[in-house]
């Protein structure tokens, strides 16, 4: 079974996790274990990977951490910005170019 | 869960402690001991929930614009992706080889020792002479048997040991463990216990038979001893696969030298096999015992091997 190259998937890890922001704010693992159920298994994401991201992401103000202990655990929660819902928007609209584009030049055996 | 911990600690050794590097760890252990956690819930083993969890942990490549890598690190993925991994099962087949070709090089050398032993026993009993002749030469063909098939099965790893390869951490732990193994040291143990008492038959009685015993004494103790110094050798060898400056090269820097605690007693052990030397001559002029006299030597070993293990440390 052909496996998802870490280079080209990495363009889009941002999108993957501002996505799953956008409704309410998580944290790691539940974040991991959310692309591994909704990609069925085909993409986990490794927590160096994810970390990276996290970091990346909010350095650009697209999302903002706090910490939470209500759970019992102490956690760090992530939660998308405004600029944050931007960026996914404009992703999602350059992932959609991108697919258009790239589609051109795929072939499929029958 | 203390593994995953000792994982994540070994991965980041070589970093400083920055508050990006603190960050860092917190969070990836904070992610890491809830894929645990869940992992127990869901009914998974401990080995096999730490096991998933390390291996799907990533790499600190990806870390680097973040935190910054120190130079090893980079020169670690360079390493790696160059040399590729020798895994823990290779190790183990490698280890297994060496282990057959230890034995049958110590059997090989013993019969090589040995190989006067039927000139001496036909020599004093009422045999035919021609059984001394050719048991010399029968034994020293099935010695130099024994070590064309050692030397043919060491032939096959030479190229694998000598074209670069690095050790993942666990499998550096697992080297060390066996090189620390205590059955290595009993067989030593007995091996120099042999080589003290091999004089004792010719003490207990005169009869010209009794140097045969001692040659066997020898030939067997050299076989124990080499037995257990071939896989030592290939122990070493891997303990420094990995070059400095890259993860797991810890082992590395372990040269064996020992370290003594005191100045006087790392000047003395300095110069010990000269104090014994001059012991030997000295005694073996005053009392024309030489054929006793070689005692001090064996004698001499051990005491060596004591003040070693006692005085000092392994650097």
């Amino acid at each position: 079974m052909a496996e998802i190259s870490s280079d080209v998937i990495r363009g889009y890890n941002d999108t993957i996790i501002l996505y799953l922001l956008k409704d309410a704010p998580s944290y790691g693992y539940e974040i991991q274990k959310q692309i591994r159920e909704i990609s069925e298994e085909k993409y986990i994401i490794k927590e160096t990977t994810l970390y990276s991201a996290f970091t990346r992401l909010e350095k650009a103000g697209f999302v903002q951490s706090f910490i939470d202990d209500s759970s019992g655990k102490k956690r760090t929660y992530y939660q998308i910005t405004e600029s944050g819902a931007m960026h996914y928007k404009a992703k999602c609209e350059e992932w959609d170019l991108t697919k258009d584009v790239i589609e051109h030049f795929i072939e499929r055996e029958e | 869960m203390e593994t995953i911990k000792q994982y994540l600690e070994s991965l980041f050794i070589q970093f400083p402690n920055s508050a990006e590097v603190m960050k860092a760890k917190a969070h990836l252990l904070e992610m890491a001991e809830d894929k645990y956690t869940n992992l127990k819930k869901e009914g998974v083993s401990d080995n096999e929930a730490v096991a998933k969890v390390i291996t799907e942990f990533g790499n600190l490549d990806e870390l680097k614009d973040i935190i910054g890598l120190p130079e090893e690190v980079i020169h670690d993925g360079a390493y790696r992706v160059e040399a590729g991994e020798m895994t823990l099962e290779e190790v183990r087949t490698i280890e297994k080889d060496y282990k057959k070709a230890g034995l049958l090089c110590g059997i090989g050398v013993c019969f090589f020792i040995c190989c006067v032993v039927p000139a001496i026993i036909s020599d004093h009993t009422r045999m035919e002479d021609l059984f001394g002749a050719a048991g010399l030469f029968v034994f020293i063909a099935i010695g130099v048997v024994f070590m064309i098939v050692q030397g043919s099965i060491l032939k096959e790893w030479k190229e694998r040991l000598q074209s670069p390869y690095f050790l993942e951490l666990g499998t550096v732990e697992y080297v060390k463990q066996q090189k620390k193994s205590s059955s290595a040291l009993w067989i030593r143990a007995i091996a120099v216990f042999l080589y003290c008492t091999c004089f004792v038959p010719c003490i207990i009685s005169t009869h010209k038979i009794m140097p045969a015993f001692m040659f066997v004494m020898i030939g067997v103790a050299t076989m124990l001893m080499i037995s257990v110094n071939v896989p030592e050798s290939l122990y070493k060898r891997l303990l420094s696969a990995n070059p400095a400056g890259t993860v797991g090269s810890t082992y590395s820097k372990d040269s064996g030298r020992i370290v003594y605690h005191s100045t006087g007693m790392e000047i003395f052990m300095g110069i010990y096999w000269g104090i014994m030397t001059c012991l030997y001559i000295s005694i073996s002029f005053i009392t024309f015992a030489w054929n006793i006299t070689w005692v001090v030597w064996p004698v001499a070993a051990v005491v060596h091997k004591i003040l070693e293990t006692t005085c000092g440390e392994e650097e």
